[in-house]
């Protein structure tokens, strides 16, 4: 049952998977990692798992990508080709081994492969705002792409500091604060509410009972991503826990799909694939 | 399919410093939320056992759960040289007295070493009553401490709870595979695909749902099990039909 007071989560949990409310999944990686057996690493798998949740496409960027220098982008360029109405790809911003005019080239050849940048500057150490990001700043501003970042509280790396510089610069770009700023949750709000190319993203957020309440309390449902780290965590798992945390059910629709179809609106290949996805009924 | 939730991973009460962003306080209040989640049943303890005066709050989770056919307690274990707690011999009828039906160990706040020699006797007992230890390794008990004390008794009931979200098949499948009484809480077992991949190795009888309640909602485990691509009867199991069964056993 989940939630007594509400038809969405009685829905839910009845059919496992509504067709009147899609999900966009902001936050996923796949492949595999040294430090963790995913059952489900590959495409094909999370696939399985997307379908059985009605995730219409999740955003990504592979462990191999992230965490093997030498094999570049070409894993998830793979995928988002193979799978182009399901999947598109973060390029890693892989702040130890940079070459701009290499990445920048890359992206500005495959506009329908990549959404955006991926940081991840508690991994490698290198803050946001450091002189080197720089490029990789401007060019997702002058595009308006989306830039998802782990953050995390109190981190001197993407803490709510680093990201304050970032988002009083660049004003163009979607900024993803990726986990929403975990363990310093009252930054999430106080950061939307200044900044409105700022959402915040609900990885690891759903495991910690309160923090998404308060985060709706304190500002609202228009401003958050659902994002689940796939293959990390079961997409079910998180859709409980939106269910389950305290808001109405126009709140949950917004976190689930409606926030999400605005951010991706402005990529041209996002409308003929989510034209025949979007809910039609009552619903927007 | 209609599926009985028995919590095994849920506690309550009033910390001095609140380690949680929304608390339980209160055992009425406890159950309003189950109610509203649809769980049914659950093991119970306070954090005041823990974090406060544990011989106070082992009174008072008996005084709580006494009044409720809904909630089953477990009482903090020290070692019985200091003589604090009822003694070993007395154990079993004090705790059918008070519906307690097992116990959690925390080393760490209270100051003991988990490990056989300071805790023979509770564990030499525990397995020959088949009492349930609830071991949570955010409690300062260590996964080697756990395989310590089960290579000693094999047979001890351990419902294991690995706090930390992050993929554990790694550390927590060899316990399963060696010892035949090892239980694993699912409150942090979120791996998407896990539950599956799980039952598909071992079976569906060593899983227990667990919320890990109130630092996590209800649902979100619940949901996760509902919808896994696993037998109705296996999803009765994890969903309570284990942890019931592993209560039945126990010989007060």
């Amino acid at each position: 049952m989940i939630s007594a007071t509400s038809e969405l989560a009685q829905r839910f949990w009845e059919e496992g998977r509504l067709a009147d409310c899609p999900i966009l999944d902001f936050h996923a990686h796949m492949h595999d990692w040294s430090g963790l057996f995913l059952p489900r690493r590959m495409p094909e798998e999370m696939l399985r798992t997307m379908d059985a949740c009605n995730v219409v496409m999740a955003l990504f960027s592979g462990h191999v990508t992230l965490s093997v220098p030498a094999a570049g982008e070409s894993l998830d360029m793979e995928v988002v080709r193979r799978f182009p109405d399901r999947f598109r790809a973060y390029h890693v911003v892989m702040s130890n081994h940079l070459d701009p005019d290499a990445d920048l080239t890359r992206m500005e050849g495959n506009k329908d492969i990549f959404a955006g940048f991926k940081f991840h500057p508690d991994t490698y150490g290198v803050p946001l705002s450091d002189p080197r990001h720089e490029p990789y700043w401007r060019y997702a501003d002058d595009h308006r792409l989306l830039v998802l970042s782990h953050t995390w509280g109190h981190s001197d790396k993407d803490g709510p500091e680093e990201v304050e510089k970032v988002l009083r610069q660049y004003r163009n770009l979607v900024f993803i604060a990726g986990h929403s700023f975990h363990d310093e949750w009252e930054s999430g709000p106080r950061l939307v509410e200044q900044y409105p190319n700022l959402y915040l993203e609900l990885t690891a957020v759903l495991d910690n009972r309160g923090a998404l309440d308060m985060i709706v309390e304190r500002c609202g449902s228009e401003r958050i991503l659902f994002g689940t780290d796939l293959p990390w965590f079961s997409t079910h798992h998180g859709i409980g826990a939106v269910l389950s945390a305290e808001m109405g059910d126009e709140d949950r629709r917004n976190i689930f799909y409606r926030n999400g179809e605005k951010v991706l609106s402005r990529f041209p290949w996002f409308g003929p694939i989510w034209e025949g996805r979007r809910p039609r009924a009552a619903y927007g | 399919m209609e599926l009985e939730f028995f919590d095994c991973s849920i506690s309550y009460g009033v910390e001095a410093t609140p380690s949680v962003l929304r608390p339980a306080p209160t055992a009425e209040g406890l159950r309003g939320e189950m109610a509203r989640a649809g769980v049914a049943k659950a093991v119970v303890w306070r954090v005041e056992q823990m974090t406060g005066s544990t011989l106070t709050a082992n009174e008072m989770l008996a005084e709580d759960v006494r009044a409720c056919d809904d909630l089953f307690g477990l009482w903090a274990l020290l070692p019985s040289h200091t003589h604090e707690i009822p003694e070993p011999e007395a154990m079993p009828s004090a705790m059918k007295a008070n519906r307690i039906v097992g116990w959690r160990l925390f080393p760490e706040r209270c100051r003991f070493l988990m490990q056989w020699f300071a805790l023979r006797d509770w564990v030499e007992l525990a397995v020959a009553r088949s009492i349930p230890a609830f071991i949570n390794t955010a409690h300062g008990a260590s996964l080697e401490q756990v395989a310590d004390l089960l290579e000693k008794a094999p047979e001890l009931t351990v419902v294991l709870t690995y706090a930390n979200e992050w993929p554990s098949d790694r550390l927590l499948r060899p316990f399963v595979k060696r010892y035949p009484n090892v239980y694993l809480d699912m409150a942090f077992m979120i791996t998407d695909g896990g539950i599956e991949s799980f039952v598909t190795e071992y079976g569906a009888s060593r899983l227990l749902y667990g919320s890990g309640f109130p630092r996590c909602y209800f649902g979100a485990n619940m949901m996760m099990l509902k919808h896994a691509e696993i037998a109705d009867e296996d999803k009765t199991a994890v969903a309570g039909g284990n942890l019931r069964r592993v209560l039945q056993q126990v010989k007060l």
